[in-house]
């Protein structure tokens, strides 16, 4: 799964995630990409088990791009623990994105099977996406 | 060269609530400009988007017609950059540059591949790098597009952006070393399945080794 090699702290403050996406908003290197519509946080689990759908439905040919990479630690404080006494530990590893971020794109295959494609792999994410091409 | 023509308006009015205001109205704003001289225009939605079959193409040159001008302030221009909405995609601004007859333009033009490249009979798979070529001429020499035969690639084969036949009246301005597109052998899906079932046991590890980096930095 993806995770960074190396943090420089292990905790980040949370932030607020207002806005649309400012960069990653157009297709860059594919023919068809999912595109999320809400803002969110796309675990590497979620990554992962997205990609997996994408290459099971391919099976043979296209190239596949991962256009997020999960670099923000989530903390969790273990179950059944009393709240205060500090900040969780680091759990997981999330993607933050906003509104209009191109997720994963998809070249060299049929146009059907890359919307299909692409489409299974939006069941494995906790936002609202939608599929765009460069032909549109 | 140019026959297709696009009707503007000019707009004296600037700022973000008027453009709003527009853009609900079923206009676009935009900016007609030249050499330092810029003009604020209006745009209708629907007769800029029948210029173009698809997506917006910065090859296309048109005629712009001012309503309510005399035909003599009539003049030709191209898209020269666009703002569209991240999420919905929607055209929110459009920069168009005039043209001037005797004076030549830089632009990008799309490149279409025809043909099914040898390789790809054989096992290979097809991948295309780049879409467009960017190319200096004269606006009467413009083309539309730029049309490249790719059936001769075989495995292991790339076409590179000098390899492409252009008339003499066009510069190319894109890297002549670019690969534009290539042939080669096809990763099959199953020896992906297999890396990610070796994967699969990682993630627990993944968490430990987390938690152990956050031990050590305490010490």
């Amino acid at each position: 799964m993806l995770m960074p090699k190396r943090t420089k702290y292990r905790k980040q403050q949370r932030g607020r995630m207002k806005g649309t996406a400012a960069k990653g908003a157009a297709i860059a290197f594919g023919e068809y990409a999912l595109k999320t519509l809400e803002a969110g946080k796309i675990s590497s689990r979620q990554i992962e088990s997205a990609r997996i759908a994408i290459t099971r439905k391919v099976r043979r040919g296209g190239k596949l791009w991962i256009r997020i990479f999960p670099d923000y630690p989530e903390t969790k404080k273990p179950a059944e623990t009393r709240m205060g006494k500090g900040k969780g530990n680091p759990d997981s590893w999330v993607a933050r994105i906003k509104p209009g971020k191109i997720l994963f794109e998809i070249s060299g295959i049929d146009g059907d099977l890359a919307k299909e494609a692409l489409k299974s792999a939006s069941h494995k994410l906790p936002v609202k996406t939608k599929v765009v091409s460069i032909h549109s | 060269m140019a026959q297709k023509s696009l009707n503007v308006q000019l707009r004296t009015e600037t700022g973000k609530n008027i453009n709003r205001r527009l853009r609900n109205s079923g206009y676009i704003p935009a900016v007609l400009y030249s050499h330092g001289n810029t003009e604020a225009i209006t745009v209708r939605k629907k007769d800029f988007h029948s210029l173009f079959n698809g997506p917006v193409s910065e090859s296309v040159i048109f005629d712009i017609k001012f309503t309510g001008k005399s035909s003599d302030s009539d003049q030709m221009a191209f898209v020269k950059d666009y703002q569209t909405d991240p999420v919905s995609g929607e055209i929110l601004h459009i920069d168009l540059f005039k043209v001037t007859l005797g004076e030549k333009i830089h632009t990008k033009v799309p490149i279409e591949y025809i043909g099914t490249a040898k390789g790809t009979k054989v096992g290979g798979q097809f991948e295309i790098s780049e879409r467009e070529l960017e190319i200096e001429c004269m606006p009467k020499n413009l083309p539309g597009k730029i049309e490249v035969d790719i059936s001769e690639l075989d495995i292991g084969d790339a076409l590179h952006a000098k390899a492409i036949p252009l008339d003499e009246e066009i510069t190319l301005l894109t890297n002549p070393e670019t690969v534009l597109a290539s042939v080669h052998v096809i990763k099959t899906a199953k020896e992906e399945d297999v890396e990610v079932e070796e994967e699969a046991e990682v993630p627990a590890e993944e968490m430990t080794d987390l938690d152990d980096t956050a031990e050590s930095e305490k010490k």
